[in-house]
């Protein structure tokens, strides 16, 4: 089922930019969750002759997603499950984010893996479910033991109100510094980079500008552009350019890029699709959907490429905090290095294609990896400021 | 003799008798105990609004953009609630009145878009009608790359319209079925033009009844969040969900003030209009006007049914279908594999609600139907204002007050269906207190006479012959329930999964095809409780 | 005496009077009752008895306090003032009052109120509650074969003819044997020829039954032919109760007397033994009661249509105009503008026809005394 004869261009050179072709294969995100398909191929190490899986015999196969960007991956790097304690127990978890439905499945092969143990959890938007965490917390003790959220910024609000208690250093350990909270009060589990999808039969990565400021003069980019700002991502990345070069510069730039002539979307998904379908020459857009695309739809003319070291660079997480006042303190303990795990991580990083947060395992295709990404130099914490951001998208007339 | 008199007499018969008998006042004491406890979340709104000093409300209240957002709200609740007095009302003459084919299949196809959720509604628009939309595919092979965008207040006034005008439509329908034909001939032969004895003498007679349902659309569009969302236009909902989200309690109680402001605005409007309402629902003659024939407008009625009912019914269901087909199941990951006790969870809590709600609104029904004095219609008043209440604002509201005041019951199933009573309550009682209008307050009476305890009257006289417009309320508050989504998802009990939570949760993850299915079937379940509503002309 | 005579001969009913044990009894008694809205004085001080298998009816206009006090009797209003005892029992007062389902008083509405989801059957049987269900089947079978209904049994009172559905409405307050049965404008809901025909079967029933009753209606004709005795009620108060024919012949006020027929007054000086009128002199004798200390004032005498005939003549003999005519079938009605002012109806067979303008001379025709009161 793995087709990935056609893989090409494992090219290791470290441009600032990524030209994603991929093409071939036709494994769609429908079969992701088959099982054990790494499971006679390509087995990583962890994994390799497990094919059984029965209840509490989950190999990395399971873990591992399908398709063509996955196929041929080295074996994960960082510490393996086997080598944590054993999950056991009932824990509440709170999901924040639509998205979050991703992470149920992770949760699920756990749950699999460990019999005696069962994550009880609640999905809401992370805005919401920040809100709850914060009121539960002021009434007296949440529920929640762990809050698990797409978006930093609601990790911040519910941190920032104090009702988060301490994460387990093995965990913050193996997490750069840029994605955990500087007080160690969150950590990333997963990231998802700013980036711009492009039409490649309508431009050339070189017409691509590496700047955000750039956008507004590229003359080829001329009103086949789209964007999704009521987004969440979206919004985070305008948060970012304000933090970095102020209210009055994001609004010029908001502006320009309307008078430059750009198209709105409900979400990065639909953004990237019409990017795909050369309805868009190029978007803004989370990474992930690019590669959803690439894996739904064969020989789609999609590429990616990323600017440096400004807001289209940001690189957010979802993260997880253990929430004050919980009376499972070590089975969150033990759930958190579970998701940092290699494992795990590999599991975001093939199911959701997402940036995997820990360095020993690679994101899937050809995705510069974390440490080669430039992301701007801010606290990802202030994300959450949200407010003021929809105010200024709001009068720029954006929204 | 005149049939009016006699009602007028029947009537004040039985505001005295009940003025002498203590089960009024014990009703009195049950109503305003349930309307007060409906009411009691609402508090947490002023008592988040008044850690707020006055200097600082004055200036959230006059800033621009509240300013701004109260005159959106403003023009998209006036601009629904016109839209859809302007469908509702000419369906429902078209379906009651006239000779149109077909009446039947056009009155099931003009009252089932209620069932189809608001944001489910708005997101086939967008996908219709959006800048990549189906229309836009269809379109651009004839050199048209520009369509008028979906999105603003147009949009969100054309969605919100085609999804609650029904509420307009079966009231207006109820009372053209009891409106006593001779009028209109009476007024034909002093020599009134079809028109003239519509506007005339048809309009005044079947006004409290299109105000009734005019009131259920003004609050169902100042609560909604979903499509005004969708169709990024800001109105209150919005702006409130945007300020919780930035956790700026402040602001967003101010707004939710601001919207309870308007809520009572709009209810004392329809009470001003509906002065003399109790005409409206009690037919006093039994005698249908004939049926107007159409001609040569047969063609054009049928044109604006079967538009309307594309738009509504075609469309949604078309483009959840071409979700299906385009996407497959989409994603099957353990996570969102659909799992059937969903299906049982909405229709458990769909079914609770919907009980509570029918035996809550016949003591606040029966006594806004029977009470002698003005304080009577009170509570039935209160309940309104529940509903116009937006699900994040209640969510939140019961979450504070849930962990604080009762919290053996937060997170439980008893606070969600306490959540949907306050929010749907006023549909059961709207349709309770009809029927019991229709029924002559002599029964009791009669009952009584013969030797039987007011309740006992009640129960083997009255509820017997209201049966049919209670569980047309029923229908109303499970429909209503099974697509409510904001509360839902923010008292559930954790691990608890419903219909909508799961179409929201596969939809946020860009898995449209997934939604498709469970989302075609709860449309198809909630369809099955508007036949009941539908019924229930047939039985009265 | 001989006006008593006349009242035994209205009545055709004397042969089912014998279903009561004790006419003498008196079963209701009203006593100083009186009923306000606020400022609204609905009932004044009215008091009341009714005898054991009596037939009374309230009779009057709209708004004269009738319905209230069918309304008080049967426990649906609370008086405000006086005591309504049944069967010597204090069933109201200032301090206690009982509720409808505990008195023991049956209705009939005006609309019958027939519960529509039952069937004849189920809505005769509704009050019999302490039966057990064969002797619930006999009393309705009893019920309805007395209102001769028995093939109705199962129907519903929607397939029922008015009529019907009236005597159903009858066995069903009959049917828990009430010790007073009230009707509220009992016929008002059928055509005037099923009326008739209803009066009469009504108050057969009502009779066999041996059931006192009170009976509410503002159709003089409808109080008049079904009652044992009639009470005309103005403005919350009893004008005059007693036999329909003393009523009718000798109203005891221009308001009873205006109410009931269709009265004229003539103009009269009482002139020693004679009273001078516009239709000449005549001898203070035809007048009712004692006269005497009106001599030498005026008075009006109540004459009705029945009392007068009109004749052609000419200008010079004629006592006024005939000035409009009232066509009644089988009658015509004359009103007769007379010279001296007074306006007065004649009534004639339906070959009689004179046109308006006609010059007549009228006569006074009356076999009985006339009704009179003092000139206001």
């Amino acid at each position: 089922m793995s087709d990935s004869n056609d893989m090409t261009e494992r090219n290791s050179t470290q441009s600032r930019r990524r030209f994603l072709a991929l093409g071939g294969a036709t494994g769609a995100a429908a079969l992701a969750g088959c099982s054990s398909i790494l499971g006679g191929g390509d087995g990583g190490d962890g994994g390799s002759g497990e094919t059984d899986t029965g209840v509490g015999q989950v190999s990395l196969s399971d873990f591992r997603g399908s398709g063509p960007l996955v196929a041929q991956r080295d074996a994960p790097g960082g510490t393996s499950i086997e080598e944590l304690p054993d999950l056991s127990g009932e824990l509440t978890l709170y999901l924040g984010g639509g998205e979050g439905g991703l992470y149920l499945d992770l949760i699920e092969l756990l749950e699999q893996r460990y019999p005696d143990f069962t994550a009880n959890h609640r999905l809401e938007a992370s805005g919401d479910l920040a809100n709850t965490i914060i009121e539960e917390n002021e009434a007296g003790a949440s529920p929640a033991d762990v809050f698990m959220s797409i978006d930093a910024g609601s990790l911040g609000a519910v941190a920032n109100a104090g009702a988060t208690a301490s994460l387990p250093e093995e965990a913050l350990s193996t997490v750069p510094e840029a994605y955990q909270d500087s007080e160690g009060r969150w950590v990333g589990i997963a990231g998802r980079a700013r980036a711009i999808p492009y039409n490649t039969n309508e431009v050339a990565e070189s017409d691509i500008p590496s700047t955000v400021q750039e956008f507004p003069e590229a003359a080829a980019l001329e009103n086949s552009m789209g964007w999704a700002p009521s987004y969440g991502a979206f919004q985070s990345f305008v948060t970012a350019m304000r933090l970095i070069r102020g209210d009055d510069e994001t609004m010029s730039w908001l502006q320009a890029m309307q008078d430059h002539g750009i198209t709105t979307y409900d979400d990065e998904f639909r953004v990237s699709n019409a990017c795909a379908d050369g309805e868009l020459t190029a978007g803004f857009a989370n990474h992930y959907y690019t590669l959803r695309v690439q894996s739904a739809r064969e020989s789609s003319p999609i590429g990616l490429a990323f600017t440096e070291g400004d807001a289209g660079a940001l690189v957010n997480v979802s993260g997880l905090e253990i929430i004050n006042g919980t009376d499972n303190a070590d089975l969150a303990s033990n759930f958190v290095r579970h998701v940092l795990s290699a494992e795990a991580q590999e599991f975001f990083a093939t199911r959701t294609f997402a940036y995997p947060m820990i360095p020993g395992v690679a994101p899937v295709g050809d995705l510069p990896r974390i440490d080669e990404l430039n992301p701007p130099d801010i606290n990802l914490t202030e994300l959450a400021d949200v407010a003021g951001t929809v105010d200024l998208l709001r009068d720029a007339g954006v929204l | 003799m005149g049939t009016k008199d006699r009602y007028e007499r029947l009537r004040e018969q039985a505001t005295a008798s009940e003025r002498d008998s203590s089960p009024q006042t014990l009703l009195a004491v049950v109503s305003l105990a349930i309307s007060l406890l409906l009411l009691a979340p609402l508090v947490w709104v002023f008592l988040r609004a008044g850690e707020i000093e006055f200097a600082r409300a004055m200036e959230l209240v006059t800033s621009d953009t509240t300013v701004s957002v109260t005159l959106n709200t403003l023009a998209l609740v006036t601009g629904v609630t016109v839209a859809s007095i302007f469908i509702g009302v000419p369906l429902a003459i078209l379906t009651a009145q006239t000779d149109l084919p077909f009446k039947r299949f056009w009155t099931i196809t003009s009252a089932l878009p209620l069932v189809v959720p608001s944001y489910i509604g708005a997101f086939a628009f967008v996908s219709a009608f959006g800048p990549r939309g189906v229309l836009a595919d269809l379109l651009a092979p004839l050199g048209i790359d520009q369509i008028p965008t979906i999105y603003g207040l147009h949009g969100a006034i054309l969605v919100l319209t085609l999804f609650t005008y029904p509420y307009v439509f079966l009231t207006t329908r109820a009372s053209l079925l009891s409106f006593d034909g001779t009028v209109v001939e009476a007024a034909r032969t002093l020599n009134h033009t079809r028109w003239e004895a519509f506007r005339r003498v048809t309009l005044p007679q079947i006004a409290p009844g299109i105000a009734a349902g005019a009131l259920l659309v003004a609050l169902y569009a100042l609560s909604d969040f979903g499509t005004p969302a969708i169709m990024q236009y800001d109105v209150f909902t919005r702006m409130i969900y945007n300020e919780f989200g930035a956790r700026r309690l402040d602001y967003a109680s101010v707004l939710s003030m601001l919207l309870l402001v308007m809520a009572l605005g709009i209810l004392a409007v329809e009470s001003r209009l509906n002065a003399g309402r109790d005409g409206a629902y009690v037919s006093s003659g039994s005698r249908r006007p004939g049926l107007i024939r159409l001609g040569y407008w047969k063609v054009p009625a049928l044109l604006f049914c079967g538009t309307i009912a594309s738009l509504c019914l075609v469309l949604p269901i078309g483009i959840l279908v071409q979700w299906l087909l385009r996407s497959g199941t989409g994603y099957s990951g353990g996570g969102f594999a659909f799992d059937a006790a969903y299906a049982w969870n909405s229709v458990g809590l769909a079914a609770a609600a919907a009980a509570i709600c029918v035996v809550a609104a016949l003591p606040i029904a029966y006594l806004s139907a029977r009470g002698s004095s003005g304080f009577s219609s009170l509570p039935e008043r209160a309940t309104y204002v529940g509903y116009a209440v937006p699900g994040v604002v209640l969510g939140l509201a019961l979450v504070y007050l849930g962990l604080r005041y009762v919290p053996f019951l937060y997170q439980s199933v008893i606070l969600l269906v306490f959540a949907y009573v306050i929010r749907f309550l006023p549909q059961a009682v709207g349709t309770t207190e009809s029927s019991i209008l229709q029924v002559d307050p002599s029964y009791i009476e009669a009952a009584r006479s013969l030797g039987y305890h007011p309740l006992s009257a009640f129960r083997k006289v009255v509820l017997p012959l209201v049966a049919p417009g209670i569980a047309a309320g029923a229908a109303l508050v499970f429909l209503t329930t099974m697509k409510e989504l904001p509360a839902t998802l923010m008292l559930r009990p954790t691990g608890f999964e419903t219909f909508v939570t799961y179409i929201w949760l596969v939809q946020g993850a860009g898995y449209y095809g997934q939604a498709a299915v469970p989302a075609l079937v709860l449309v198809g379940l909630s369809g099955l409780s508007m036949l009941v509503i539908l019924r229930r002309e047939d039985t009265s | 005496m001989s006006r008593q005579t006349r009242t035994q001969q209205t009545s055709d009913f004397d042969d089912v009077d014998a279903a009561v044990a004790n006419p003498n009894r008196t079963v209701l008694e009203l006593d100083g009752v009186s009923k306000d809205y606020g400022q609204e004085l609905a009932v004044e001080n009215l008091s009341l008895d009714v005898k054991d298998g009596e037939l009374l009816t309230l009779l009057g206009p709209s708004g004269c306090g009738k319905t209230t006090t069918l309304r008080m009797i049967a426990g649906l209003e609370r008086p405000s003032g006086g005591q309504i005892s049944i069967a010597d029992e204090v069933i109201a007062d200032g301090s206690s009052f009982r509720k409808p389902e505990e008195r023991n008083v049956g209705i009939v509405f005006q609309d019958y109120a027939l519960f529509p989801h039952l069937t004849v059957a189920e809505n005769i049987a509704f009050g019999l509650t302490e039966m057990d269900e064969e002797a619930v089947g006999e009393r309705v079978d009893e019920l309805l074969e007395l209102v001769d209904l028995s093939a109705h049994h199962d129907k519903m009172p929607s397939q029922l003819s008015g009529g019907q559905q009236q005597r159903v409405a009858l066995a069903r307050s009959l049917a828990p044997e009430p010790d007073v049965l009230l009707l509220d404008e009992p016929f008002s809901n059928l055509d005037v020829r099923l009326r008739v025909e209803m009066r009469e079967e009504v108050r057969k029933i009502l009779k066999r039954a041996g059931v006192t009753a009170i009976s509410v209606t503002h159709d003089q004709e409808e109080a008049l032919s079904i009652s044992d005795r009639v009470a005309i009620m103005n403005d919350g108060t009893i004008a005059q109760i007693g036999d329909p024919a003393e009523v009718f012949e000798n109203p005891e006020s221009r308001f009873v007397a205006s109410f009931l027929g269709q009265a004229s007054f003539l103009s009269a000086r009482v002139t020693n033994d004679r009273i001078e009128t516009g239709l000449g002199s005549f001898d203070v004798e035809l007048l009712n009661g004692p006269v005497a200390a009106y001599n030498g004032a005026m008075v009006d005498v109540l004459v009705r249509p029945d009392d007068l005939q009109a004749m052609p003549t000419n200008e010079s003999k004629a006592d006024g105009y005939v000035v409009h005519r009232q066509y009644n079938g089988p009658s015509f009605v004359y009103r007769v503008e007379l010279h001296s002012g007074d306006v007065v109806h004649c009534m004639h067979n339906h070959v009689e026809t004179f046109e308006p303008g006609q010059p007549v001379e009228v006569d006074l025709v009356a076999d009985h005394d006339l009704a009179w009161y003092p000139t206001e």
